[in-house]
């Protein structure tokens, strides 16, 4: 699944949290999502680039903010460390299609430049994280089947597998599958595996430290694992707030632009 | 002294001393204000940034370098968000050397769900296009700063209010405001300014103002662009006793933008007409009007970007005193990071395909710490009479700069 419901947007009723056997992939997924996905959210994160040989390559200070609109998702990040890259800020525009609408603006040049949002591969802003991995489960073009159930954590994790079933997402996407792990107790994706298109697993996403706030649960941090380089990429939660209000606006190319 | 030359009511440039004074003023305003910021426990941050250069093409020994720097302070006042920045330079090329202190933003923004007003001394950035200026009129630039640096650093604030708002569907802005900024010129560079001013200005500040709609159809992103009294870009023009004239080329920008993610790629375009006033070889103030189209695209995969762009224009004198004259360029950009984003490779080019006019440029950056980066720099230029690189006939650059950010 993506950064947003991987680690920010969902969270969980766990009311009810004893997850009916009987159910399907689809279903099971539906029930995260319902459980994780706050209207709004915004978090300001530490992220910290970490080499193959697990040395601090750069600590970035960042706001993600993300509310649902009347016709789609919105989430805007935007880094306010180090110097270099203040006020850069990425807006992404999910209508729950394959390709989302995504605007990068740089203070270097004040220009907002759209990126094809079809190009879910490209990697965001040095990080192991692509744009694509931003997105949620994005339901209605994946296929999802329940695999086994694991320990994880203190508890189990439900192992469901998602494999893309739109042609222009299976396209789109670096991915030919992904394996989420739901940890049952909560219904947050704590983990995620992911598959390059030789069906070999690229990257690992984890989250941890789950802890409940409000209505929902949440990771205090989550680290995502380049299986191929090494590399790391690791959030730290500062501050978070949910379902609170937030301007359109928060979400919107002129917030981008403002620097 | 630079000669003055008028057109219709406009003088188009006033006296050093009074320019000093007004630079000196603008200065001391940033500094107060920042002072004043600082004092109130805004956020600070600013860049410093020293470079050193072999110019090839310059007399002497051709080696020169120079410092630039930024100070800028944020926070919240009367309930809008303020941001006040100076920022100046020194350059000493073997061409000349000089250096400028001025006033960057100095803006106070209200902005929310209703929309967005911005009053003081800002930018406006319009258009996508690199390098070539088709819609990114509402602010002078200085030169040839505006080819090789950030566009940022490279625009000059005007004065001016700029309304934004959400209605029936659409972005609107609203622009207007009063200054007496031309596009300027780097004073250690040459310069294609009347009697190589580097810094001409208005006899006083003028008004100007324009309209930007923007909205979404479909796919297709579209905007379109109004500017009455767009900047003024002076430029130097053999008079009729031979010396140099003042030229203003202004009146009004209609534009366009466009773009259009297909397949792996974002198509964009801008197109833009100007109608300008300017002066004949006899002096008479003539009418021209200019047309500009912009085809690019944007193409991005992992680490790589790349985006080639075709331009053309077609100036057409509107009164039939010469023969209307095309300029057609195509342009690559291609940009790779790796190492987590500490390592940049940008290559950029230009090829006049008419006037056989070129420019390569490559810069390599390294990301040594949070605060420090290291660049490699080299352009080469080669103009030609009558072409948009037509200042930098022959012109090389090899350097390297460290950028210091806080």
């Amino acid at each position: 699944m993506r950064l947003r419901s991987a680690m920010l947007a969902a969270a969980l009723a766990v009311a009810g949290g004893a997850w009916a056997a009987s159910d399907d992939g689809r279903a099971f997924m539906e029930r995260s999502e319902r459980a994780t996905k706050s209207r709004t959210e915004a978090t300001r994160f530490r992220l910290d680039l970490i080499d193959a040989q697990g040395g601090l390559v750069q600590s970035r200070e960042m706001t993600f903010d993300f509310k649902k609109l009347a016709d789609k998702e919105a989430t805007l990040v935007r880094f306010l460390s180090p110097p270099a890259l203040r006020g850069t800020g990425l807006l992404i525009e999910d209508p729950g299609m394959s390709a989302s609408d995504i605007w990068l603006y740089l203070p270097a040049t004040r220009r907002l430049r759209r990126i094809n949002g079809a190009e879910k591969t490209n990697w965001f802003l040095g990080t192991e994280f692509a744009h694509e991995d931003f997105e949620d489960y994005q339901l209605p073009l994946y296929r999802f089947a329940l695999l086994d159930q694991v320990p994880c954590g203190t508890g189990t994790c439900q192992r469901v597998e998602a494999v893309a079933s739109d042609p222009g997402e299976r396209a789109a996407s670096g991915y030919s599958r992904k394996i989420y792990s739901i940890d049952t107790a909560t219904l947050y994706p704590v983990g995620i595996e992911y598959y390059g298109k030789r069906d070999v697993p690229i990257k690992r996403f984890g989250a941890s430290d789950l802890v409940r706030q409000g209505n929902y649960w949440r990771p205090q941090t989550v680290v995502m694992n380049n299986l191929e380089n090494g590399r790391m990429t690791r959030l730290t939660v500062l501050e978070r707030t949910l379902d609170a209000p937030l301007d359109d606006y928060r979400v919107s190319a002129r917030y981008l632009r403002a620097e | 002294m630079p000669p003055l030359t008028t057109i219709g009511s406009r003088r188009a440039t006033c006296a050093p001393n009074e320019r000093a004074r007004r630079a000196g003023r603008r200065w001391l305003a940033a500094v107060l204000v920042s002072a004043a910021a600082a004092s109130t426990g805004a956020e600070l941050g600013g860049e410093l940034r020293l470079v050193l250069d072999d110019f090839a093409d310059a007399p002497g020994s051709g080696v020169g370098g120079g410092g630039w720097g930024r100070v800028a302070g944020r926070g919240e006042w009367l309930g809008a968000s303020a941001r006040v920045e100076g920022r100046g330079f020194f350059a000493d090329t073997g061409w000349g050397r000089g250096g400028v202190l001025e006033l960057g933003d100095a803006l106070l923004a209200w902005s929310g769900d209703w929309g967005s007003l911005t009053l003081g001394h800002q930018q406006v950035a319009w258009g996508r296009a690199d390098i070539f200026r088709l819609l990114d009129q509402v602010n002078p630039q200085r030169y040839p700063d505006a080819l090789w640096e950030d566009p940022a650093d490279a625009r000059l604030p005007l004065w001016m209010a700029n309304l934004e708002v959400p209605f029936a569907g659409l972005e609107w802005q609203f622009l207007a405001g009063a200054d007496e900024l031309l596009d300027a010129g780097n004073p250690a560079f040459p310069n294609s300014f009347a009697g190589g001013d580097s810094d001409p200005r208005r006899a006083s500040p003028e008004g100007f103002g324009g309209v930007r709609v923007g909205g979404q159809v479909g796919d297709l992103s579209l905007s379109l662009h109004w500017l009455e009294h767009p900047n003024l870009l002076p430029l130097w023009r053999p008079g009729p006793s031979g010396g140099a004239s003042l030229v203003e080329r202004q009146a009004r920008l209609l534009g366009l933008s466009a773009d259009w993610p297909v397949g792996p790629v974002v198509l964009r375009m801008e197109a833009a007409y100007t109608a300008t006033e300017t002066l004949d070889a006899d002096a008479r103030i003539v009418s021209q009007d200019i047309a500009q189209v912009l085809v690019g695209l944007d193409w991005q995969a992992g680490h790589w970007f790349a985006s080639p762009q075709l331009y053309g224009s077609m100036l057409d004198p509107a009164d039939g005193t010469t023969d209307s004259r095309s300029l057609n360029y195509a342009s690559l950009l291609v940009r790779h990071r790796s190492l987590q984003d500490r390592f940049e490779v940008r290559l950029f080019g230009i090829w006049g395909l008419d006037v056989g006019e070129r420019w390569l440029s490559l810069r390599l950056g390294y990301t040594v710490n949070d605060r420090l980066e290291l660049q490699l720099h080299a352009d080469r230029f080669a103009g030609s009479d009558g072409g948009l690189l037509a200042p930098f006939a022959e012109l090389s650059r090899v350097g390297a700069a460290a950028i210091l950010r806080f």
